[in-house]
């Protein structure tokens, strides 16, 4: 068992604890903090592909500024365990339900899928990751696609002034 | 084949410069009339139609990130052409509202990420449009800004379709796990039967477009944001963003999972069922005009459903010239329902009543538009559902077709309901005379216009279906 | 060609559209000017048309655009000229201009905006009748008999305050719905066993139909001709249609439109030709008719009532003339009678004006002196239609009768009867309104006036064609050529030639003109110094109650109709069929107040509900959609 098994499952079995801990949490600052690690072992994972960059911006974006940001709302909310909304124990029951037989399914069929068995990770050369090559390929091949998402935000932005000019 | 990217993408060109000049002039001068950004994107709308149909290039750039040929320049076309007669509806709404260029930068966005849609081949670039084409709709939804179930159709909006969305990046995640591509041909000749996977990627992906159409079962957000929504942003949502998103998944069906083909005949058949008779029974107990009109709009994606079931080049013209007869016919109801909303403030059914006293012109319209809706003939809508149930009938379906006819006849009730309303009912509180301004005016013409003539000019459809092969 | 029939169709059609639509702006010049301008116009056009068509020109087909196309039917657009139809074009414009320059001033009375719809009505009129006689195959002409049908009932309903007129329109137009049914059912018999119903095609394939189907098919033309031509039994609407403004019933109702039953059988002529039991029918249909129509108009004392039992009448022998095969003995007395039957109608018309509306010829008399012209015209019109030579009305019921002689003395015996009522009740008619003493009130008597010369052109017009239109038809026997046979002989086929000696033939007409000079000495004599005034009885009182048929039918037809339609009403539909259809109704209705729970308004619910339908997507997939196949296929 290489090392790099080890770490997968460790990774793996940390993202999937914190994600629950996402939604156990009755204090929705620990529901935050819980969220960073998932972020974490995601980036871990990234590493794991050989997707260095995306990892260090996973953590710089997602954990850093973006995760941040929800901390400062929620606490200028003064969010906390007795203004949650009391939801109905049966929509409970029923999501659990329905979301444990989809999980149920995927794991079937997953485990049913043979043309996934005996494949390995493409891992190419070790470099697939680095930012130049990153930067090449999205400059190049994925450009539309770069710059629609571009426009994406630029008018989420506008949108995002104008309700919040409200008043 | 044509491969100047300049000439390939003259829509999303156009579309993208609107969207940059009224950011300039936005962020250029504080005091700016309404009037004038109006007329501005309304004369570059215009002369992207008008260009759309002179230019008419055939190629792909970027790899298979943009693809276009006289199929999707109709689309294009169409979708535009809606916009422009939403965007002329629009402009009494839009007269004194403070937001007039944010409006239309939003609004352009979508139809930027919609045109996209249509020319992408690959399911990242389509993923990316489909999201540009709907977050900016989630902001246009709250733009009835003090009011508060205007922000909570904003907000059930947004999380419902990151959620459908969720669904179906799952999905294609599971494709690009199995194919290694995405691709549209590579996938399409990469995908094999009995897969489990791949069948549980295009559930997925099914399920993020039957979110987009509002199909049964995922159509339960519909209704709570069509009415909290502005009628402009609620008309634009059930018409050229439904319209849009049927334009792809005609391809993604067609080309895509051609070979699931045998498969997806059920569902869809099943869905379209569902669809149909549960739209029309919500629609049924309906008050609110606005509401009404988005359960009606669900039952007619029922109908649609049909017309795609046929899988054949039959199908997908019908589907594309349903979506033009319905495009007009909705446009119109929504563009009387705009006025009189943004006018008297009203939006009861009941408030229709006696409405033909004072209001001549608009009862027509809003008849007319009714009764194509219906499918009455000789307006187009009768054409448009029997080109649907004409190629939902060549797989055999005939008990299919039996109660697609058994709903026309539930839906007529409901539609010739609000007919009665408007013409024999009398009632001492009737809306006043309203005044019509030039632009709304002008987009009532064109829609009666196109109800009627779209209907009585046979060649259309052949046209749409010459352009499909 | 193709432009010129166009025009000829097309100018009645802008009228139509001008003067409807903007009828509150126009003045009574303005209207009027443009109603005549355009008819006058076709009927330019139209002469242009005979002319070159005399001139040797070929008939031809002209074809405008598919009205319909699918696979396995294909009806063209097309009109067809020939000699034929432009005989009708020139008697249609022709009558046309005259009667719309007539209106000009007879309808002077009426509103303005009134006087517009009269006349777009009017030239939508035209229009349909020139689709009728135009069009090249059944299809088209059918659309122009529908059409006529429509303006014949907004005509007769044009004072629409008026009840009874309404009903009387109403009455026409069901009556003539019921003919229409066997003409449409006809059109689809041939298109069924033909796959087209252009003429050409029809006429040229005739031996490829079976006897019955040609049998079926004329018999069926035959009722649509019976409803729009007025035979019995499906007259009654015509005598009712003279509610209708007087220009009105001398256009449709004696000049064109009730032709267009004997145009359509004429123009099947191949047809018929070939179905001798329909043309017994028709034979014994006309001459019942003839007959039985002019017993009733013998005791009329409408004087438009009168004209138009005559009509029927006169209907009745164009019907014996087709019957026994003597096409252009029936089209040639279409034309006469149409010049003498307008002229007799124009002339009720001036008497009608110049009375104030009194139509009861009771209260005329003695009108020679005050309406010198409009008494010459009508006298001129009343001897053409008695019969009497040379005036046209002889020359061609002269041809009908010969020829029935030729098919059986019965006929010829009962239409010479026929002629002498005819000329018996026509110089009642005459001598009741026009000689002897005035019997109206002082006041009428004052008002007694002279019709303006709008009116009165038309009447010298027609007074000349009615005495002067037999030329054209004059028989062999008589050393005359008849002209109107050889200009029809390319559409018709030519009737074997009279086997008939000149003997007899000069005997023939000797008998019938001398009974009909009988009959108009002996009605002249009677009626001229004592009309006959009180209430008729015995016999003359059933004639004068038109037989009783209008009762006859709403015992034995109407009353039980409705009754059926009462039991439907109230029993079957109401706990029946209302039943079931309000049942689906409130099922429907339930089962909407039940679904709409789902809609909670709460995302959370919404998402959930995905999330399930997607799971159970799946989960009955998970076999390769077996499940699925099984729900669409088995369970339906």
């Amino acid at each position: 068992m290489s090392a790099t098994y080890i770490l997968f499952w460790f990774l793996s079995a940390l993202a999937v604890v914190s994600a629950l801990m996402v939604l156990f949490s009755k204090n929705p600052v620990h529901s935050v903090l819980w969220l960073i690690a998932v972020f974490f072992a995601i980036s871990g994972h990234y590493i794991l592909m050989n997707a260095q960059f995306l990892a260090i911006v996973n953590i710089i974006v997602y954990a850093g500024a973006i995760m941040v940001l929800f901390l400062f709302v929620i606490m200028l909310m003064n969010l906390n365990k007795e203004t949650e909304p009391r939801k109905n124990i049966w929509m409970k029951l029923a999501g659990a339900i329905a979301a444990g037989s989809l999980l149920m399914i995927l794991v079937s069929l997953v485990g049913q899928a043979t043309e996934l068995s005996h494949r390995n990770l493409l891992m190419k050369d070790g470099d697939i990751g680095l930012i130049k090559n990153l930067g090449k390929i999205l400059f190049s091949q994925y450009v539309v696609p770069f710059e629609i998402t571009s426009i994406l935000f630029l008018s989420a932005m506008v949108g995002a002034v104008v309700i919040g000019k409200k008043d | 084949m044509q491969t100047n990217y300049f000439i390939l993408m003259h829509h999303e060109l156009i579309i993208a410069i609107t969207i940059m000049l009224l950011l300039v002039i936005k962020v250029g001068s504080d005091k700016l009339s309404n009037q004038l950004v109006a007329n501005v994107t309304n004369g570059l709308l215009l002369a992207s139609l008008v260009l759309g149909f002179i230019v008419q290039p055939e190629g792909n750039v970027f790899g298979d990130m943009f693809h276009t040929d006289g199929f999707a320049l109709l689309q294009k076309n169409i979708l535009v052409a809606g916009t422009l007669i939403i965007s002329l509806q629009a402009s009494t709404w839009l007269k004194d509202y403070e937001h007039t260029a944010e409006f239309y930068i939003l609004l352009l966005s979508t139809l930027l990420g919609m045109c996209f849609m249509i020319s992408s081949r690959h399911f990242l670039m389509f993923y990316l449009s489909l999201e540009l084409s709907t977050i900016p709709l989630a902001a246009l939804a709250n733009f009835d800004l003090h009011l508060k179930r205007s922000s909570e159709a904003a907000l059930k909006l947004i999380i419902s379709s990151a959620f459908s969305s969720g669904l179906m990046l799952l999905g294609i995640s599971f494709l690009y796990g199995t194919t290694g591509t995405l691709s549209f041909g590579e996938v399409a000749s990469a995908i094999q039967l009995n897969t489990p996977l791949q069948l549980f990627a295009f559930v997925l992906i099914f399920a993020g477009f039957g979110f987009k159409i509002s199909a049964v079962p995922f159509h339960l957000w519909t209704a709570d944001v069509y009415e909290g929504s502005p009628v402009a942003v609620t008309s634009y949502l059930s018409v050229i963003s439904k319209g849009a998103v049927l334009f792809v998944f005609i391809t993604v069906l067609f080309n895509v999972f051609a070979l699931y083909a045998h498969s997806w005949y059920y569902l869809i058949v099943i869905v379209s069922l569902f669809t149909m008779v549960i739209g029309n029974l919500f629609a049924l107990r309906q008050t609110n005009i606005k509401r009404f009109l988005a359960f009606s709009s669900i039952s007619q994606v029922g109908f649609i459903l049909i017309g795609l079931s046929g899988g054949t080049h039959t199908s997908a013209a019908s589907v594309v010239y349903f979506i033009v007869v319905y495009i007009f016919s909705n446009l119109g109801a929504f563009g009387v329902i705009a006025l009189v909303q943004g006018l008297t403030g009203k939006e009861n059914i009941n408030d229709y009543k006696g409405f033909y006293l004072n209001n001549k012109m608009l009862s027509w319209m809003l008849g007319i538009a009714l009764f194509s809706l219906a499918g009455i003939p000789p307006v187009a809508g009768f054409f448009g559902k029997f080109f649907l149930l004409l190629s939902g009938a060549e797989k055999g379906a005939y008990w299919l077709i039996a109660i697609a006819a058994i709903n026309m006849v539930i839906s007529l009730y409901y539609y010739l309901n609000v007919v009665k309303n408007i013409f024999i009912d009398k009632s001492d509180t009737s809306i006043e005379k309203l005044p019509i301004a030039i632009q709304p005016r002008i987009a009532m013409i064109i829609c009666v216009i196109g109800v009627v003539g779209s209907g009585l000019c046979g060649g259309l459809y052949q046209y749409i279906f010459d352009l499909v092969k | 060609m193709k432009t010129l029939l166009a025009i000829i169709v097309l100018l009645p059609f802008l009228g139509f559209l001008l003067n409807g639509l903007f009828r509150k702006h126009g003045t009574y010049k303005s209207v009027a000017r443009l109603a005549c301008t355009t008819i006058l116009s076709s009927f330019i056009a139209s002469a242009i048309v005979f002319g070159m068509l005399s001139q040797g020109t070929t008939a031809e087909t002209v074809k405008y655009f598919d009205f319909i196309n699918t696979d396995s039917i294909k009806i063209p657009f097309a009109f067809q000229i020939d000699h034929l139809s432009a005989m009708f074009l020139l008697i249609i414009t022709g009558i046309g201009f005259l009667i719309h320059l007539y209106s000009s001033a007879y309808m002077k009375d009426e509103e303005p905006q009134h006087y517009a719809r009269y006349f777009a009505y009017l030239n939508l009129f035209i229009f349909s009748m020139l689709l009728l006689v135009l069009g090249a195959n059944y299809i088209i002409m059918f659309i122009g008999w529908e059409g006529v049908g429509l303006c014949s009932y907004l005509l007769i309903g044009f004072w629409f305050k008026n009840d009874n007129f309404n009903y009387a329109a109403k009455k026409a137009f069901i009556m003539n719905r019921i003919g229409d049914l066997g003409f449409l059912l006809a059109i689809f018999w041939l298109i069924a066993r033909l796959g087209n119903a252009n003429y050409a095609d029809v006429f040229a394939n005739v031996h490829n139909l079976s006897q019955t189907d040609i049998t079926a098919i004329t018999l069926l033309l035959f009722v649509g001709a019976m409803g729009k031509s007025a035979q019995i039994p499906l007259y009654t609407w015509l005598p009712d249609a003279m509610a209708g403004p007087t220009p009105v019933s001398a256009l449709i109702h004696a000049a064109t439109m009730v032709t267009a039953g004997i145009y359509m059988i004429a123009r099947s002529n191949v047809l018929y030709s070939a179905a001798e039991f329909t043309q017994h029918i028709v034979v014994i249909v006309g001459l019942t008719t003839a007959l039985f129509s002019a017993t009733i108009a013998i005791k009329q004392n409408d004087i438009k009532k009168v004209l138009a039992y005559s009509t029927v009448s006169q209907l009745g022998y164009m019907f014996l003339g087709l019957g026994v095969g003597a096409y252009t003995g029936a089209v040639f007395h279409v034309m006469t009678h149409a010049f003498f039957k307008a002229l007799l109608f124009l002339g009720a018309g001036s008497v009608i004006h110049a009375m104030h509306h009194e139509q009861d010829i009771r209260k005329m008399g003695g009108l020679k002196k005050y309406l010198p012209i409009t008494h010459i015209t009508f006298l001129l019109g009343c001897i053409a239609i008695s019969g009497i030579p040379p005036f046209s009305g002889f020359f061609s019921k002269d041809e009908i009768l010969a020829a029935a002689y030729e098919k059986n003395p019965v006929y010829w015996g009962l239409g010479v009867a026929g002629a002498a009522m005819t000329a018996f009740y026509m110089f009642r008619l005459y001598a009741t309104t026009f000689l002897g003493k005035f019997r109206g009130t002082q006041d009428q008597e004052h008002h007694l006036h002279e019709s303006p010369a709008a009116m009165t052109i038309p009447l010298i017009v027609l007074a000349v064609l009615s005495v002067i239109g037999g030329f054209v038809g004059v028989p062999e026997v008589l050393g005359g050529k008849h002209l109107l046979g050889e200009y029809l002989s390319t559409v018709i086929i030519p009737e074997p030639h009279h086997a008939l000696a000149h003997n007899t033939e000069y005997m023939l007409m000797g008998i019938s003109v001398a009974v009909a000079t009988i009959a108009i000495l002996f009605a002249v004599s009677h009626y001229s110094k004592k009309p006959q005034l009180e209430d008729a009885t015995g016999l003359g009182k059933v004639l004068e109650n038109k037989w009783y048929v209008d009762e006859l039918y709403n015992t034995f037809i109407v009353n039980p109709l409705n009754a059926l339609g009462g039991f439907f009403k109230n029993i079957v539909e109401k706990s029946g069929i209302d039943g079931f259809v309000n049942g689906i109704g409130r099922f429907v209705n339930y089962l909407s107040r039940q679904i709409r729970l789902v809609q909670s308004g709460q995302v959370g619910g919404y998402i959930l509900m995905m999330v399930v339908s997607v799971v159970i997507i799946l989960f009955i997939w998970i076999h390769d959609g077996e499940i699925y196949k099984f729900l669409v296929t088995k369970l339906f």
